[in-house]
């Protein structure tokens, strides 16, 4: 299992190389069979019971080294992107037109975000982070909208911001602490306490917030998601990307707790009003993409709330949003695509597509009842344990958190009756139901969702304990 | 015989659902409707075969699923629950469930999309199901939202309008659908609150953890009543009472079927289950259970004044039932929780059995829901109107029928608990008698004013009608009151999980108010008739009020839906605005360095050269400084 | 026979005199010419230091920095002249379309 990992992470990079390599033709299954093989690799880790620490020195003089460890939580993470990774690159051949270079970014991105969940040393974690944003930037800029620069640069901007601040929190931790490496071990057992740690925290917080994202450093997020191809390829991996509830939990909590403890309520109101500001906004919206951004930052609001009470159900709720929460939305971001394929445009007043296609409507639905949260899908599970916990910790947060559930279901349904219920204007264009592939990219994700919304016993497993050896954080 | 294992509830609809909406197409003709009314029926066989076996409570626990809300930090699993509450529950859900279904097949035979709709309806059974034996706050809330869902898909069923009505039909049947599922949400939060606040005072929200084994539950005083409010406002939302009441009436732009079924009989009394199913919480919330009984008093009386002017044959039955669901609300709020039950039984027989005949005058007028084109349909649908007189009289509190007796256990109860909520429940009988008799004389007396050729519906209906007229007439023998020297079955039966209360009233005084409430039966449907003979029966009393229903849909609409669409309009200009200051923010700090900089990129070859000469001359002078320095 | 230093000083003086050139003219070709100018000072220098320690190796530099010289005034010239056509022009405070 342990060398397993290693394949595990770099394969899809490997992938990537020789699908670019490889003449237009005869990219399609290469690139699928390395996502599926992929998908394979981190299964049988996961049936193998996981894939131990392997610590081997990388830059000797400065401490850095290659450590990586699939287990817990960053198998659920890496797992949950393999499938979904697998997903777009089934669709990306459907959609996207010359889908090679595509086929390259997704892969490409894959092994960035499998090394972000895997990697247990501070700078490799950095590298794969950083690693993650070139293919998509990639994305944007090769396949983006009309006004694709100007996003591209506001989410490079954001992002760069943010890791340098974390990039020079990381350096601190080491300095101040006194570690040998930058592995986490490591440094766990050279903490910085005191004032020195709270900077260092708000670094970490710094770089992680854009990610998360967390108002009010969103901004970049509703750009990017509607200036990329419309198929929902890009943003569907872009959802996988939103990695900053697990790097708060992986590192900034475990290294910091006396600060997260000491801005917990604080940082608990920001994510409950991000998720309640991003379910309004997303009220207003009138283009799907859009609209799909603001319910994600919703979601991580809630992601956030769960993480930052470091109350053990509401953390392990936020993890179990988390990694679920990439799957419907990441579909929701395809069905959009879909719907764009048949209509030519992303806007949500269309009317009456359901009359038409049924099956395209019917499993958009299905996947927006898993998003806000309806019980018995996966979102449920997540949010309750969210709110249930955070609710321990300060009720009236929770309770502010709890209103976005109610604005949850007003946009979703308000903006998913404009487009598939009511009457389908007259002398629009006929809409064609799902063919082929499409079904599976839709349903197969809506039966994981389903899966885990009733039975979340394995998720829970790879969750708990880690959830446990954090002491629940407090 | 031993009681079967639980699972067998949902699982044959929820077979019927998967089966329906995977290979629905490839069924012909009603073969849907029957595949769906089987499962329904297996599952009423189930639920009756445990019914009679039921000794002891039933605890079945399946596999785990939420984290860490159990008793010490445990997983909680998936698990179901059957006493003697759940179990007349699952009767009632499941028998009325089945007539429905039979009702739907004929109802639906036309509509192109029928194997969907049988699926919707099982979906929602298995759902209800799921509710009422459901182990835990949790499940409960699964089944609870879950048919919210499946009246959400079913109100919207008919979302692109139906039959020629056009496109404004379909934008109202789409808002209805989503106004019932967002209020309803609001309700969930509630809900959701009071399971967080309860996870906090007892550490589990399994339900018999927390109410089996007569362990007393400790709390302070404060904390029982704010679970029981939280709870409350769960249930107002569910069962549509004030202030969440809007989104039922508006629900009747759902199949007929669907009104019968989800918002008369069953879904919408899932409020009074949660209230009863909770009763050792509130027994130790005087002030929430008070609030209960009010706010369903309120209810009760706003529903009444709605429905006195209302001209849609299914809106006056929907407001009716608002009312009667704050009856049921009054009992158990005022801890009456046995009569609270019994009516919520009789109710969803007497109100099923309206709502059904109301499908069949709508189907035999192709279409016509407006009771002024409408009349002297007795004589050309008799069995329909048959039925409907019995409904009728049910409902008005007519003694031997179904209604008399559960209305008289509630007013009884609230005389003896508080005679003010007595005064407004006997003004709402009034009321319901009234309207109720209007209903039925400008429905099927006078003269045929439409232009429809009435036919009378099929065995497919017949069934169905005669069933439920049958229960609407016996029913209420199963709770006959003991001043008449009567056992009471279902206090009985009931009794071995809900506290019964003993009556403290004379003999007499029962006599007084039972003869007080059939009084203001015969009046109200005197009253009607007499106005029915005048001609003037058609416009009722309080004309707008009543038919906007008090105006609170324009209140919601001002106060609420509107600052919230501007809300969410200035937030996202706000949005907008947030990415401008934080990109202004960054243009201001790069500003003087960007400013120097081009300062110094100005362009011209000259100023490059001096840039040149300057920079030659400063390393000359450090050379020179330090030759001077003595270094060398 | 003339000291080292004079051949020195004539340099600087040239090189003095190029440099103002290329900071005062604004026509292309003056400032050309003074870059020229400049050259041919530093060249004096190195020849005048090459004769001065008897060390051929600046002799070499000069005819590279003589021929970079011929490369660059065929290519500088063809390109001032290129300019001329598109603008009818060679000031050069005209062409600062590179400016930040």
């Amino acid at each position: 299992m342990n060398a397993l990992q290693h394949v595990f992470i770099f394969l899809p990079l490997v992938a990537s190389l020789v699908v670019g390599l490889l003449p237009r033709s005869q990219r399609a299954w290469p690139a699928l069979l390395a996502g599926a093989a992929t998908l394979g690799i981190g299964l049988l880790i996961w049936a193998g019971g996981g894939a131990d620490l392997v610590s081997v020195p990388w830059v000797r003089t400065l401490g850095i080294t290659y450590s990586v460890e699939l287990g817990g939580v960053s198998l659920l993470l890496a797992l949950v992107t393999a499938f979904m990774t697998l997903v777009v690159l089934v669709y990306t051949l459907r959609a996207v037109e010359n889908p090679g270079t595509m086929l390259a970014y997704v892969l490409a991105m894959e092994t960035g975000l499998l090394g972000i969940f895997a990697s247990r040393d501070l700078v490799l974690f950095y590298v794969f982070f950083e690693d993650a944003l070139i293919p998509a930037l990639l994305m944007l800029a090769t396949y983006g909208g009309a006004r694709r620069m100007p996003a591209l640069v506001k989410f490079g901007a954001y992002t760069l911001f943010g890791s340098l601040l974390m990039l020079i929190s990381i350096i601190g931790v080491k300095l101040i602490g006194g570690s040998p490496t930058f592995a986490l071990a490591d440094l766990l057992q050279h903490r910085v306490t005191g004032a020195a740690g709270t900077w260092l925290f708000l670094g970490f917080l710094a770089a992680m917030a854009v990610k998360l994202p967390l108002f009010p450093l969103h901004a970049w997020l509703p750009d990017f998601h509607e200036q990329n191809h419309p198929s929902g390829v890009a943003d569907a991996m872009g959802t996988l990307y939103k990695v900053g509830g697990y790097g708060l939990f992986a590192f900034a909590i475990p290294l910091f707790p006396q600060a997260a403890e000491a801005l917990r309520p604080l940082l608990m109101t920001l994510a409950a009003f991000t998720a309640l500001y991003g379910a309004w906004v997303a009220f207003a919206q009138t283009d799907w993409k859009r609209l799909l951004a603001y319910a994600g930052l919703s979601h991580m609001g809630l992601v956030g709330l769960g993480i930052f009470s470091l109350q053990p159900i509401a953390v392990t709720g936020g993890l179990y949003l988390l990694a679920f929460q990439n799957v419907y939305t990441g579909a929701l971001f395809l069905a959009v695509g879909m719907l764009w394929q048949r209509v030519g445009s992303t806007d949500v007043r269309h009317g009456g597509v359901m009359t038409q296609a049924p099956a395209l409507a019917g499993l958009t639905m299905s996947l927006w009842f898993a998003s806000i949260a309806v019980p018995g899908l996966a979102g449920f599970v997540g949010e309750f344990s969210v709110l249930l916990g955070a609710y321990q910790v300060a009720p009236w947060i929770a309770f502010l958190g709890g209103l976005s559930t109610i604005a949850a279901a007003a946009y979703a349904l308000t903006a998913y009756q404009r487009t598939f219920w009511q009457v389908r204007p007259e002398g629009s264009t006929r809409v064609l139901d799902l063919r082929g592939a499409e079904w599976a990219v839709l349903a197969v994700p809506l039966a994981a969702a389903i899966l885990f919304g009733v039975y979340s016993q394995p998720a829970l497993n790879l969750i708990q304990p880690f959830v446990r050896s954090l002491g629940g954080g407090a | 015989m031993s009681v079967l294992p639980l699972w067998l509830y949902p699982l044959f609809p929820l077979l019927g659902f998967a089966v329906l909406i995977l290979g629905g197409r490839f069924l012909r003709g009603t073969t849907a409707g029957w595949i769906a009314s089987g499962a329904v029926l297996a599952s009423f066989v189930v639920a009756a075969l445990n019914y009679l076996n039921l000794g002891a409570p039933r605890h079945d626990v399946l596999w785990s699923w939420l984290p860490g809300v159990a008793a010490e930090g445990r997983n909680l699993s998936v698990g179901f629950y059957l006493d003697q509450l759940s179990a007349v529950m699952t009767l009632v859900v499941t028998g009325v469930g089945f007539l429905i279904h039979v009702f739907s097949i004929e109802y639906m035979r036309t509509d192109p999309r029928f194997a969907r709709f049988f699926a919707f309806l099982n979906f929602f059974v298995s759902l209800m199901l799921i509710l009422v034996l459901a182990d835990s706050y949790p499940l409960m809330f699964v089944g609870w939202e879950g048919v919210g869902l499946a009246s959400y898909l079913l109100i919207g069923f008919w979302f692109a309008g139906h039959h020629d009505h056009g496109a404004v039909d379909g934008v109202n049947n789409s808002n209805a659908a989503r106004k019932a599922f967002i209020m309803n949400r609001v309700g969930d939060l509630g809900f959701m609150l009071g399971m967080f606040l309860m996870f906090q005072a007892f550490g589990t929200l399994v339900i018999p953890q927390l109410f089996e084994g007569g362990a007393e539950l400790q709390a302070g005083r404060a904390t029982f009543e704010l679970i029981c409010l939280f709870l409350l406002v769960g249930a107002v939302g569910k069962s549509a009472q004030l202030p969440l009441t809007t989104w039922l009436p508006d629900a009747m732009a759902g199949p007929t079927p669907v009104s019968a079924l989800i918002h008369a009989a069953t879904m919408v009394t899932a409020g009074v289950y949660l209230v009863a199913r909770s009763h050792p919480l509130f027994e130790q919330a005087p002030a929430a259970s008070t609030w209960v009984a009010v706010i369903g008093a309120l209810t009760a009386l706003y529903g009444a004044i709605s429905a006195l002017n209302q001209y849609d044959i299914k809106k006056i039955l929907a407001f009716s039932t608002v009312s009667q669901l704050g009856y049921m609300f009054l009992a158990v709020g005022l801890g009456a929780y046995t009569a609270g039950i019994f009516h919520l039984v009789t109710h969803a027989f007497f109100k099923a059995l309206l709502f059904l005949a109301a499908g069949s005058v709508i189907h035999a007028l192709s279409e016509e829901q407006d009771v002024r084109r409408m009349g002297g349909l007795a004589r050309k649908l008799p069995l329909t109107h048959a039925v409907s007189l019995i409904g009728v009289l049910a409902i008005s509190g007519i003694p031997i029928f179904a209604g008399f007796f559960s209305k008289d256990a509630i007013l009884a109860g609230a005389y003896e608990a508080q005679p003010i909520l007595w005064g407004v429940g006997l003004l709402v009988a009034l009321l319901t008698a009234f309207y109720m008799g209007r209903w039925y004389f400008l429905v099927f007396r006078g003269q045929y004013r439409g232009s429809a050729h009435p036919h009378e519906g099929g065995p497919l209906f017949a069934v169905p009608l005669v069933t439920l007229a049958v229960l609407s007439v016996v029913g209420g023998f199963i709770g006959l009151p003991h001043f008449l020297g009567f056992t009471n079955r279902l206090e009985g039966y009931l009794g071995r999980v809900l506290p019964v209360e003993e009556t403290t009233l004379t003999v007499g005084a029962e006599w007084a108010l039972t003869l007080a409430a059939v009084a203001v039966g015969v009046i109200g449907l005197g009253v009607a008739y007499l106005r029915h003979r005048a001609g003037t029966l058609a416009d009722g009393p309080l004309r707008n009020a009543s038919l906007r229903a008090l105006y609170l849909d324009d209140l919601y609409d001002g106060a609420v839906g509107r600052p919230s669409r501007a809300l969410g309009a200035a937030f996202d200009a706000m949005d907008r605005g947030v990415d401008g200051a934080v990109v202004g923010t960054a243009e201001v700090l790069a500003e003087p360095s960007g400013r120097a900089a081009s300062f110094w990129e100005s362009g011209y070859v000259r100023t490059y050269a001096v840039s040149m000469l300057l920079g030659t001359a400063a390393v000359m002078l450090y050379w020179a400084f330090r030759a001077l320095g003595g270094h060398s | 026979m003339v000291g080292t230093e004079w051949y020195i000083a004539l340099s600087g003086v040239l090189f003095a005199i190029g440099m103002i050139g290329v900071m005062t003219r604004r026509t292309a070709v003056l400032i050309f010419l003074s870059v020229e100018l400049m050259l041919n000072a530093a060249n004096l220098a190195l020849v005048a230091f090459a004769r001065a320690w008897g060390d051929l190796t600046a002799q070499t530099a000069v005819f590279i920095v003589m021929t970079l010289a011929a490369a660059e005034v065929a290519i500088g010239l063809a390109i001032i002249v290129t300019i001329f056509r598109k603008r009818a022009s060679t000031n050069v405070d005209d062409l600062a379309e590179l400016k930040g």
